[in-house]
């Protein structure tokens, strides 16, 4: 029983980092930044999956979510600006 | 923290608390609903039922049996939609002839001797990790797609390290294009392989059938050297480890190509144009 409000609180928790580093990516003008919260976001999602027992999602969110979705962003980012226009 | 700041996190956490008051409330039914749906007792019941083989997969991991056994054919449109995707990055980055690196010695290019050697080293196992994941995708967590996408973080560290010109000396566009059609082929064949043993024991059959069902006696080997293979499942996530893997690592090669090869080619269609 303690178990599954110590995952509850933890989901909780691991849900609100990564709402607060969406909103980052979001604001954030240095778009290297903003990849780096998105990535960090990724990375709580993946615990998320991860606590809710899919770990197949989680094998695949691990590789895409922090390896090849922010490296794509800055190869796309060197193609262009890293700062966003005020 | 401006005024356009605060605005913007009172809209997102009024929102969130409105979105989980209703949920709770249970606006969208109860969850977490209190049985298995119909759909879901059916496939833990039979994924792996030695004792009853009509719809079983020869598999313990219910994930990768409904990914490419009970649900077939979606995950087949979803490889070519991955397909289609890399052949229009393909398109997009068409030169009529790749750059050429200025230097042709290795130790100019990319970062230090340090940090290329880790590379190598995190290299391997990465290649390890990701055929593992691969290659027990019928036994445990993991895939063809999971194994291959791991796979791909692979060039995409040879590229920041030892840069794109070091990586095209040894796997290039042309060769990428080939592995992933193999890989692709793999796919092909594995699907229509249960129709050709159909015909050749007079069987009815299906296409990416795995197991034998009640109308079709056609089945793949389940196990091999006593080890669990669930029939048409570890080819078909070896096939498509080789397609992703090889179609990530097209689209950074390409992705990579530096701006100045674009921008002189493009130079020229213009003054050729005029």
């Amino acid at each position: 029983m303690y178990e599954l409000i110590l995952i509850d609180v933890f989901l909780a928790v691991i849900s609100t980092v990564a709402l607060i580093f969406t909103f980052l990516t979001i604001m954030q003008k240095d778009l290297v930044k903003a990849a780096i919260y998105s990535s960090i976001e990724s990375a709580s999602y993946l615990l998320v999956f991860f606590l809710l027992m899919s770990p197949d999602l989680a094998g695949a969110y691990v590789a895409i979510g922090i390896g090849i979705y922010p490296a794509v962003v800055f190869f796309l980012i060197k193609k262009t600006e890293r700062y966003e226009d005020k | 923290m401006n005024t356009k700041t605060v605005i913007s996190l009172l809209v997102i956490i009024s929102s969130l608390l409105a979105i989980s008051y209703a949920i709770a409330d249970q606006a969208t039914g109860v969850i977490p609903q209190t049985g298995l749906r119909n759909l879901a007792s059916f496939y833990l019941e039979n994924t792996l039922n030695p004792s009853n083989k009509s719809y079983w997969t020869a598999s313990p991991e219910a994930t990768s049996a409904i990914v490419w056994d009970y649900r077939g054919f979606d995950t087949f449109f979803e490889t070519s939609v991955f397909y289609l995707a890399i052949v229009g990055c393909t398109l997009v980055f068409e030169l009529y002839e790749p750059p050429k690196s200025k230097t042709t010695k290795q130790t100019e290019l990319g970062l230090t001797i340090i940090v290329k050697v880790i590379t190598k080293i995190v290299g391997i196992l990465i290649v390890c990790v990701s055929a593992s994941i691969a290659l027990h995708g019928q036994l445990t967590p993991g895939g063809g797609f999971q194994g291959g996408a791991a796979l791909a973080v692979l060039p995409i560290l040879f590229i920041i390290t030892m840069s794109r010109f070091a990586l095209d000396r040894k796997v290039n566009d042309t060769s990428m294009i080939i592995i992933r059609a193999l890989g692709l082929c793999g796919i092909g064949i594995t699907v229509i392989l249960p129709l050709f043993l159909g015909f050749i024991t007079n069987n009815n059959a299906y296409i990416i059938q795995n197991q034998m069902k009640p109308d079709a006696l056609v089945s793949l080997p389940s196990t091999i050297a006593d080890k669990m293979m669930g029939g048409s499942l570890w080819m078909l996530n070896v096939s498509e480890y080789i397609a992703v893997g090889a179609g990530f690592t097209l689209a950074f090669l390409l992705l990579s190509l530096p701006e100045r090869s674009f921008k002189k080619i493009l130079e020229e269609e213009k003054y050729a144009t005029y």
